[in-house]
């Protein structure tokens, strides 16, 4: 009886401690416990001085920011890489995703914007040869598909965001989705079910606590 | 180990392994490849177009979300309807939806269907019209229902490149007896506009004007806007039918005359005018009058008809007298073999008290005089069965169905050597054809229509086709044309560039944004043509035994369903007919002492039978017909057409003989006597009627205009509330709210309130059907509704009042709806707060937070929540709702509710959050009118207004303050945030 119980509470333990690193896998080491202050979209990345991010010491220009060793969140079918993007070309985040601005739902940027670019940047090596992201984003483009990309971000069917009225109130997109400007692929940083974040924010600045303001 | 040991252990492991679960498991997000410039993902966009779903033509806006068509709503900008929709209107969205559409071209062999490509079927019909052509001509017949514009000459142009004129607009309600009435009585041979709203006495025989009459939408805001009570006066609706309908809900009086007799009660009364001396005319013209009249004593005429001499002389004195007055006739329902007659009296009566050219207009030309008559109809079976016609295509209309089956149809058209359906649904005259073509519906095609004089109404697509395999089917005859060598379409090559023929781009652009090009239409002056004498009046006959038991028969268009071509959508079978409350069924009515006679309850299923055929109905005890009258609604019977339509019900007009016309070619509906015969069994009867008494609760009140004059209302039950108790409740209420006033609630913030004006509201479920489009309400079926487990947040309530042996009994109609009390009984007895007050003043429901536990439905007296018994919206669900492509409608800004969850109108808040992020975002306050819920935007009586009680200046608020204001069941202290005003009734002499 005794060893029974033994056995299982060790086995119990090991098993909270995968599923603990499990969701620390899942989520990013050192995942954000407090929003950070204010900032404008993707200024010049300021060091979170938790000494992780090896964006900490680039500028603007120059080579791309080294990939860490290990890379969070799912693979996408690009590697698309917002820290070379938003975080060293400090790219505005709504220049892509500008539907936050001005709707409830935010969009991806349709594969026409990132061809604005990218029909003629094409990071290209010695032998001229394109980079390969940049040559599957053509591809798709050229065969007139879209890009599935692996969704990260979802709140739930039952509740409804107004990113615009967020967006007019000058919250900064980092404030819930975390500093995506030194992402090379993105994460979830918080947990969408996870209203108790919201209301918080929303006390903080005495707006509405109404259920319906987003449950309806 | 323990047992409980174990779980703890078991529960602390489990938790750790849930909470490294991914919060979005696989779901992919695709970008646009191009993205289009006007399209902002989750902003609505809204194209202006023309309802088709009857030939009225009112305007409409499609609204929508990521290029789907989610929402009808009305173009306030077009003179037809002037931004209101019907029910059918708001249900053309199921047909654009409907799974059971015609995807693909099929061909009919002797083993069934089979798929045929386009260029195939095109070149099979090219073929056999070359070939049709050379034989002679008019051997190609083409069918659509009533057309105009320039598609519709188009078609023309189409048909006589083939050397043939035959071309039949076939609508099974033409109007016949109107139009040869009017060329009877003033030479032309039209159907003049009506003007109600400027009418002081409207006296109906047997029109169905707020129901499917020539144009409901634009005529029940009219009437609204005269009978409503307003400044101290009202105009005052007599009803004059065999069959008291929705229309003669509406009225003060209503007279019920012996069938088939208005007409001539109709001459009766305009006698009676002329003897009373208070005609409008002089001269020569008098004097033909006079003498016309003179054999139509009130004696004579209220032996024929059954109607009091008294009445007779009273209603010719306030007819005369409330001038400009209006009377209208020509429904379907009374439209037996003297229907042109009666339409032709009706026509003299105007003239005498001087309406004609005043609230009855002629223009130079009505949308009605192109549409072929039921004669021509039979002169084409009869063309068909000799022989004549080798090719026949036919167009979005269905005379297999609306045809009676004496007439032959069928056979005639096998005849035919080729036919070919353009149709977007598979109905009973689609499936009779060799081949099928799919079509598309009007919201996805090109078209300009003119459904009014002056009027020249646009059709464009609101998205693009839903399936690839569809195509217009003006595009698929110049395809055809094109294949038989043939030029037609003036170098038009699309369906698009037709409707564009002439019009300069800007202008194009202009009317596309406004819905159409509108102009005032002048106003042709008529006059009595000097032989209207030569018309002879007399009583119609009627099929069958005149002898004691038969009945005559009252087949009724039905408001959903109009002429059958609603029953495949199930938000119209799902709306209860407003008199018997039954939905998904077919019923006929039968009056109390008649069912005495016959001993038969509400559900006993008796055999209908006339000389020409006979069906099998449930009996519905009634007292709105007469005792020697049964009726029936059409649009039920279906033998094809859908899900919701196959197989469901029994068709009237199966019953009619295919000879009885009237004196203008009409079909006379209204022509055969039957008998009812039990046959032992019954059904249930699929009814959501509660009670059909008020039994003293005060729920829909109305006041006598006499009263209302003195500021007179009907008093509830908490009249009978002593001063004390006033105070005693008043206080509780106020110590009540001061608790309350904490936080959030003690902000100023908005109150979200409603009014709805019983002296406006017809009763005609347009609301009910928008709810059901904007909220996302699943339709549950007949089983569900046997149940009583129907889920319209809105739902008209329809009460009797006063004895209802003879016709003097008042009918009492409320929409009823979520009163959100600002007490509300639902509110504290949810275990877990997912039913709560929100800070401006909605009665909150939380879906997610909703366990199920229906404590708040038991509680709330006015019975508006409704709960999910099934999961309607999950796919493999029995009772799954949204069956693809119906998923396409849903609103993506409401949630679809799932199983165990409980729900309610929420006066459309997330429009309300809509406008306030909006208003928020562009830095700008609302205003009043900003916001509206969906059925106070459809409404055509424009009954439900929407506003912010706390903004002295709103119109809510000033409705509120108006002396007929009264809450629903006041005496309960809920504080409903609904206020009704009361139905004012001109009792007694106008």
């Amino acid at each position: 009886m005794k060893r029974t119980t033994y056995l299982l509470a060790g086995g119990a333990l090991l098993c909270l401690s995968a599923a603990l690193a499990g969701v620390s896998l899942v989520r990013g080491q050192g995942a954000e416990r407090r929003a950070p202050a204010d900032t404008a979209f993707s200024a010049v990345p300021r060091s979170s001085g938790a000494g992780y991010s090896s964006l900490d010491g680039v500028r603007p220009g120059g080579d791309w920011p080294a990939l860490p060793r290990r890379l969070n969140g799912p693979a996408q079918p690009i590697f698309y890489r917002h820290d070379v993007h938003a975080g060293q070309y400090r790219m505005p985040c709504l220049y892509c995703h500008n539907n936050a601005a001005n709707s409830w739902t935010v969009n991806l940027p349709s594969e026409s914007t990132c061809m604005g670019c990218h029909i003629v940047t094409s990071a290209p090596d010695t032998a001229g040869n394109p980079d390969p992201e940049i040559a599957k984003l053509r591809d798709y483009y050229a065969k007139g598909v879209s890009i599935p990309w692996v969704r990260i971000n979802k709140i739930p069917e039952y509740s409804h965001f107004p990113h615009m009225r967020h967006v007019a109130a000058g919250l900064a997109c980092q404030t819930c989705h975390g500093n995506i400007q030194q992402m090379p692929r993105v994460f979830p940083v918080r947990d969408p079910s996870n209203m108790g974040w919201c209301t918080n924010c929303h006390m903080q600045r005495g707006v509405t606590r109404d259920c319906t303001a987003c449950h309806f | 180990m323990e047992r409980r040991r174990f779980l703890q252990v078991a529960g602390v492991a489990g938790i750790g392994v849930a909470a490294g679960c991914a919060p979005t498991s696989g779901e992919r997000l695709l970008p646009y490849v191009n993205e289009s410039d006007d399209l902002i993902p989750g902003i609505p966009e809204f194209y202006a177009s023309t309802c088709r779903e009857c030939p009225a033509g009112c305007g409409i806006q499609v609204k929508t979300r990521e290029a789907r068509a989610i929402k009808v709503e009305g173009n306030p900008a077009h003179p037809v309807g002037h931004g209101r929709v019907c029910a059918r209107g708001q249900a053309a969205l199921q047909g654009l939806y409907d799974p059971d559409r015609v995807k693909q071209p099929w061909r009919r062999t002797a083993r069934g269907l089979e798929p045929v490509t386009w260029d195939r079927a095109i070149e099979q019909i090219a073929t056999a019209l070359g070939a049709a052509a050379a034989s002679g001509a008019d051997r190609v017949a083409l069918v659509t229902g009533a057309d105009s514009g320039a598609l519709d000459a188009f078609y023309d142009e189409w048909l006589a490149a083939f050397r043939s004129h035959r071309r039949l607009r076939y609508e099974a309600f033409a109007y016949e007896p109107l139009r040869e009435a009017s060329r009877l009585t003033f030479g032309v041979a039209a159907v003049p506009e009506f003007d109600f709203a400027s009418a002081r006495y409207v006296l109906s025989f047997g029109a169905d004007f707020l129901e499917t009459w020539l144009s409901p939408v634009e005529y029940t805001r009219q009437f609204a806007e005269a009978h409503r009570y307003h400044d101290g006066r009202m105009a005052k609706f007599v009803a004059v039918e065999p069959r008291r309908g929705l229309t003669a809900y509406s009225a003060d009086e209503w007279i019920a005359p012996k069938p088939g007799t208005e007409g001539l009660l109709a001459l009766g009364i305009a006698s009676s005018v002329v003897r009373q001396g208070k005609a409008d005319l002089t001269g020569a013209e008098a004097d033909r009058v006079r003498g016309f009249c003179a054999r139509f004593t009130a004696r004579g005429v209220a032996e024929t008809t059954g109607v009091a001499e008294d009445v007779i002389d009273r209603v010719a004195r306030e007819f005369a007298a409330a001038r400009p007055s209006l009377a209208v006739a020509g429904g379907v329902a009374t439209q037996h073999r003297a229907a042109t007659q009666a339409a032709a009296a009706v026509n003299l009566l105007n003239y005498v008290v001087g309406n004609v050219g005043r609230t009855v207009r002629y223009h130079a030309a009505s949308p009605w005089e192109k549409v072929s008559r039921y004669r021509d109809a039979t002169a084409w079976i009869a063309a068909m069965q000799a022989g004549a016609v080798d090719v026949a295509l036919v167009h979005r209309t269905n005379p297999a169905f609306t045809l009676p089956k004496a007439a032959g149809f069928a056979d005639a058209f096998r005849k035919v050597h080729l036919t070919v359906a353009l149709a977007s649904h598979l109905d009973e005259t689609a499936e009779l054809c060799d081949l099928i073509l799919p079509d598309v519906t009007p919201l996805e095609e090109w078209s300009v229509v003119e459904p009014a004089a002056g009027v020249r109404s646009f059709v464009q697509p609101a998205m693009t086709p839903v399936f690839d395999g569809t195509r217009q089917a003006a595009d698929a005859l110049l395809a055809i044309a094109a294949k038989a060598g043939k030029t037609v379409g003036r170098g038009a090559a699309t369906a698009r560039e037709l409707v564009a023929a002439g019009m300069v781009p800007t202008a194009l652009d202009h009317a596309l944004q406004h819905g159409g090009e509108f102009a005032a239409a002048p106003v042709k002056p008529v006059r009595l043509v000097p032989d209207f004498a030569r018309v002879v009046y007399r009583a119609p006959a009627f099929d069958g035994d005149a002898g004691g038991e038969a009945l005559v028969l009252i087949a009724y268009p039905s408001a959903a369903l109009f002429d059958g071509r609603g029953a495949n959508k199930g938000w119209l079978q799902e709306l209860p007919d407003v008199a018997t409350k039954i939905a998904w069924q077919s019923w006929v009515e039968v009056h109390p002492d008649t069912a005495l006679r016959l001993r038969v309850a509400n559900g006993d299923l008796v055999t209908v039978t006339s000389p020409h055929g006979r069906v099998e109905a449930p009996v519905y005890v009634y007292p709105g017909v007469r005792p020697d009258v049964v009726a029936m609604p059409i649009g039920q019977g279906h033998t094809a057409y859908g899900r919701n339509a196959k197989h469901r019900g029994v068709n009237p007009l199966d019953l009619l003989g295919a000879d009885a016309v009237d004196a203008s070619g009409a079909l006379a509906f209204c022509s055969t006597r039957v008998t009812l015969a039990k046959t032992g069994r019954q059904t249930r009867l699929a009814t959501t009627e509660g009670s059909a008494r008020q039994l003293g609760r005060g729920i829909a009140r109305a006041v006598s205009l006499a009263g209302a004059l003195k500021g007179e209302v009907e008093a509830g039950p908490e009249a009978t509330l002593t001063d004390a108790e006033r105070a005693a409740v008043a206080a509780a209420a106020a110590s009540q709210r001061e608790r309350a006033n904490i936080g959030v609630y003690a902000k100023p913030n908005p109150k979200w309130e409603l009014t709805i004006d019983l002296s406006r509201c017809t009763g005609c479920q347009a609301c009910v059907t928008a709810c059901y489009a904007e909220n996302n309400l699943p339709v549950v079926g007949e089983e569900q509704t046997l149940r009583h487990r129907g889920m319209a947040w809105i739902r008209l309530e329809r009460y009797y009042e006063g004895d209802t042996a003879g016709t003097d009994w008042q009918v009492r109609q409320i929409p009823m709806l979520c009163q959100q009390c600002e007490n509300a009984p639902c509110e504290p007895v949810c275990p877990v707060y997912a039913a709560y007050h929100t800070p401006d003043g909605l009665n909150g429901q939380i879906y997610n937070r909703c366990i199920g536990t229906r404590y708040c439905a038991a509680n709330c007296p006015y019975k508006v929540r409704y709960f999910n018994w099934w999961d309607y919206g999950t796919v493999g669900d029995p009772y799954f709702a949204f069956v693809e492509p119906l998923n396409w409608q849903l609103n993506p800004d409401v949630t679809v509710r799932t199983k165990g969850v409980m729900e309610k109108c929420t006066f459309c808040v997330q429009r309300i959050r809509f406008a306030q992020t909006d208003a928020k975002v562009r830095k700008r306050e609302l205003a009043d009118g900003d916001i509206t819920p969906a059925c106070a935007q459809t409404c055509p009586a424009e009954a439900i207004v929407f506003g912010d009680a706390h903004d002295p200046s709103s119109l809510v608020s000033r409705l509120k303050q108006d002396a007929r204001g009264y809450h629903a069941l006041g005496m309960l202290n809920t504080k409903p945030g609904v206020t009704y005003l009361e139905r004012v009734i001109t009792q007694g002499e106008a």
